[in-house]
């Protein structure tokens, strides 16, 4: 038999289309991750205190890849979610202490998240107090009918509003030397109001609740060993795509805001860097993608998280079971939306600051998680040969240093200025 | 101070042990239980002082309570028997416990929360397996605060347990996750049960849990559950168990599963299967998706026009039937072409000495579906006529296959994640 060349294409066309069908979890995590959140803290950033907290950036990218490639090695070895590995190897009081921690961020990021629906839609002249119990509720909704899968790609979409950043930076031609030198200059402030930003640029960056999704994503894939080099692919990827786009939001920011002295302390403020690009069209371009984004995070994380803690205690969970077969999973899951939904609904509320303080609280916790997965990962009875190797080891756990130390150093600083 | 005949794991687990001059002599790390008995024995405890570790017989221990429900383990010689232990036999801590368990009576996947523990015959052994919100609140060491908002609230803060007998081990020793195979207890479940089963677990244990089954059995199983999960048991099975699983499964199932592998693999497993249902295999994987072709069954009930009835019906009493190929039998002429659809009740109705061609009902149209039609006309044609199961046909006018309202049921069903 000859060179069958008909049956060469279609195994790599099969090959193909079988990588891509790996290639999202990632990708889709990261993108989630560009929530209300995030886009604020950026926002703050860039127009606060210009490029000169790039460096960060680079850095927190940088470990966030090693982060995910972590949780990827773990849910492809042990086809365990994250939660589930944290109980069997922690035992019952770690495991509570664990998903206190991850309730109390994930509380709160979907807390902000709320607040970006209503500062969102609050530019299209639409009162909080409308929008967001219809937007509660059509989340619970879909969430807890199982048909959110076919509504996340149109959320998804909004989001890619943001794609505009990249284009406002070409057109308004940021000083590009300087960006790049700060991008490897690293400087820092000593004061609260500095390394308080900086934290929530880790919460948003590694925010805890990545982690659990990312990994209960892959499992969820059934891929094998062999799969993983697609699967690590499609993590550093992810991570690669979230810089980019957080790169751009503070480059752009800095380069107009920062630069005309405007603080970022609101929705309306922050949409003004968008203005060379859009114009008058600036509002709806940023309105849109920030709606988008936070309503995708307000449906995934709440899920995630009841996810997660009925795992950790063996409680049965799933949103094809009724909720009476899955008590406690519904009630994470609607109390999360519920409470954080009314309590942005308190009057006179200041949201952009509201969102900016649930990702620091998020970046002071993130450590917790982070020595979880260090312990795990290392440890041969669950990982087998795949343990992380030196570089891998060092890394993360400088990330975690590095977050503790900055916390630290918050802490004594404010200390020092009530003595002071 | 009273003697102890039972109790929970987590009371003793991490306790002091104390020496009979009542000096502490370490903590109980964990303990080494044989899990190959019908209830488990706890043979040694492993004793930690320190960053040092040894092993101790369960005999020589003497557990005690007070009257709220404080242990003291105590030594009650002063000969001790050191034993050396394996560090592949299972710990109960380290290999058990919080780990996932199927509950054979609740048919469910549950986790660890505790393990009951008493003295039977002598001898400690594992009764129970806690698997209630009573066993967490236990090991965060506020089983006495539910207790007291229960007894606020007026009712009775109840213990979740699992007998042992109902408890099926999934995890077993350090690195190997291994079935409890001398009391395999799973052969007791209907077969969806054991799908749903197998379908809560996480994928390690799904495999071995899958490999340890009969064939038959497997076979049965891996029917019932969803594709994602098929392929994974598949592809984790050795080519020849493989193999041995999938011919026993009926082909349009196979070519369904083999539909979404990887090519490479399904040539290596069809050259492995034995010829007559490897090529009704390769034949079915030629069908586009959502074709009636793709989800026929090609085991059906066909018989020669020329045939008598009563040697129909002698044939039939030996042949091996499916709840599909039980309700109508075909009629075909010697190209194999379709002649007329029988259904059991009008054969056995009917003259046992008449050619079968006279019991075709005169009047009956022919009712038939072509394989390259779409599973949505399909449908259309089974709710239109009333049917059950119609015959395929290919353009040539040659029976070829039957398809069912329950294969279209799962076809749709899985449309709509409803499997």
């Amino acid at each position: 038999m000859g060179f069958d060349m008909k049956e060469m294409i279609k195994k790599n066309w099969e090959k193909l289309s079988y990588i891509l069908a790996i290639v999202g979890p990632g990708l889709i995590t990261v993108n989630a991750g560009n929530d209300a959140g995030g886009i604020s803290t950026f926002a703050t950033i860039g127009a606060k205190y210009g490029y000169s907290m790039l460096w960060g950036l680079l850095l927190l990218t940088f470990a966030l890849a090693i982060v995910q490639e972590m949780n990827a090695r773990m849910a492809v070895v042990t086809g365990k979610g994250l939660s589930d590995l944290i109980r069997e190897k922690f035992g019952v009081k770690w495991t509570f202490f664990a998903m206190t921690v991850l309730f109390i961020a994930n509380f709160g990021v979907t807390l902000g998240d709320f607040a970006g629906v209503a500062a969102s839609l609050e530019l299209f002249g639409i009162t909080k107090y409308l929008s967001v119990p219809i937007v509660a509720l059509l989340i619970s909704y879909l969430v807890s009918h199982g048909s959110y899968n076919k509504v996340e790609k149109i959320f998804l979409m909004f989001s890619f509003a943001f794609f505009s950043y990249i284009i406002s930076a070409i057109i308004i031609k940021p000083d590009w030397p300087v960006v790049l030198k700060s991008i490897v200059t690293p400087t820092i402030e000593m004061n609260s109001a500095y390394l308080l930003t900086f934290i929530g640029l880790i919460g948003t960056t590694i925010s805890p609740y990545m982690q659990f999704y990312l990994q209960a994503a892959i499992v969820d894939k059934n891929l094998s060993l062999k799969d993983y080099k697609y699967e690590r692919l499609d993590v550093y990827l992810g991570a690669v795509w979230g810089a980019i786009i957080s790169f751009f939001v503070i480059v752009v920011t800095a380069a107009t805001l920062h630069k005309a002295g405007i603080e970022a302390n609101s929705v309306s403020s922050i949409a003004l860097a968008l203005k060379p690009l859009a114009g008058e069209y600036a509002f709806i371009l940023f309105g849109a993608g920030l709606f988008g984004a936070s309503v995708l995070a307000c449906a995934i994380i709440p899920l995630s998280t009841a996810y997660a803690i009925c795992e950790a205690f063996g409680w049965e969970n799933g949103v094809n079971n009724t909720p009476s077969e899955a008590k406690a999973f519904f009630t994470l899951l609607f109390g999360i939306i519920g409470i954080t939904a009314s309590l942005v609904l308190i009057p006179n509320l200041n949201l952009i600051p509201l969102i900016l303080r649930t990702q620091q609280i998020a970046g002071v916790l993130v450590p917790v998680i982070l020595i979880f997965m260090i312990l795990l990962i290392n440890d041969r009875n669950i990982m087998g040969s795949m343990v992380n190797n030196r570089f891998q080891n060092i890394i993360s756990t400088l990330t975690v240093l590095f977050i503790i130390s900055l916390t630290t150093t918050l802490f004594v600083t404010q200390i020092m200025s009530l003595f002071s | 101070m009273i003697t102890s005949t039972h109790f929970f794991f987590s009371k003793i687990l991490y306790k002091h042990i104390y020496n009979i001059d009542n000096s502490i002599i370490g903590n109980l790390h964990d303990l080494v239980v044989d899990f190959s008995l019908p209830l488990p024995v706890v043979r040694a405890i492993v004793v930690k002082n320190g960053k040092r570790e040894f092993f101790i017989m369960m005999q020589s221990l003497e557990v005690t309570h007070d009257n709220k429900e404080r242990y003291h383990i105590k030594l009650n010689s002063q000969n001790l028997s050191f034993v050396p232990i394996p560090e592949t036999d299972v710990f109960l801590a380290r290999d058990f416990l919080d780990k996932q368990i199927i509950d054979i009576e609740g048919k469910k996947v549950e986790r660890v929360n505790d393990v009951r523990i008493a003295l039977v015959d002598n001898k400690w052994v594992l009764i129970a397996v806690d698997i209630g919100f009573r066993g967490l609140m236990r090991r965060l060491g506020v089983e006495y605060l539910g207790i007291f908002i229960s007894t606020k609230l007026n009712k009775t803060f109840r213990n979740t347990l699992v007998a042992w007998e109902d408890v099926q081990a999934l995890t077993h020793g350090r690195d190997n996750l291994q079935l409890n195979t001398s009391v395999h207890k799973l052969n007791t479940l209907h077969v969806a049960d054991l799908a749903d089963i197998l379908e809560d677990l996480d994928k390690k244990a799904q495999v071995t849990l899958f490999q340890s089954l009969d064939t038959e059995l497997a076979a049965d199983v891996l029917e019932e559950i969803e594709p994602e999960t098929q392929i994974t048991l598949i592809e984790n099975l050795s080519i020849e168990h493989a193999t041995d699983v999938l011919e026993l499964m009926p082909s349009d199932e196979v070519a369904d599963i083999l539909d979404e592998m990887e090519s490479e693999q399904v040539n290596r497993l069809l050259d492995d299967m034995d010829e007559d249902n490897s090529t009704e295999i390769r034949e079915l994987l030629k069908y586009k998706d959502k074709t009636v072709g793709s989800l026929m069954m090609i085991d059906f009930l066909a018989f020669s026009e020329e045939m008598k009835v009563k040697d129909i019906m002698n044939l039939l009493r030996n042949t091996e039937y499916t709840e599909e190929t039980s309700h109508y039998i075909y009629i075909v002429n010697q190209d194999y072409q379709l002649q007329g659809v029988v259904s059991l009740m009008e054969l056995i109705r009917s003259d046992s000495n008449a050619l079968i061609s006279e019991v075709i009902d005169e009047n009956q149209q022919l009712v038939y579906l072509n394989d390259d039609d779409s599973v949505e006309k399909a449908m259309e044609w089974l709710l239109k006529y009333n049917l059950m199961i119609l015959p395929v046909l290919d353009h040539n006018h040659v029976l070829i296959g039957i398809t069912s309202t329950n294969d279209l049921v799962n076809e749709f069903g899985k449309e709509w994640d409803l499997i």
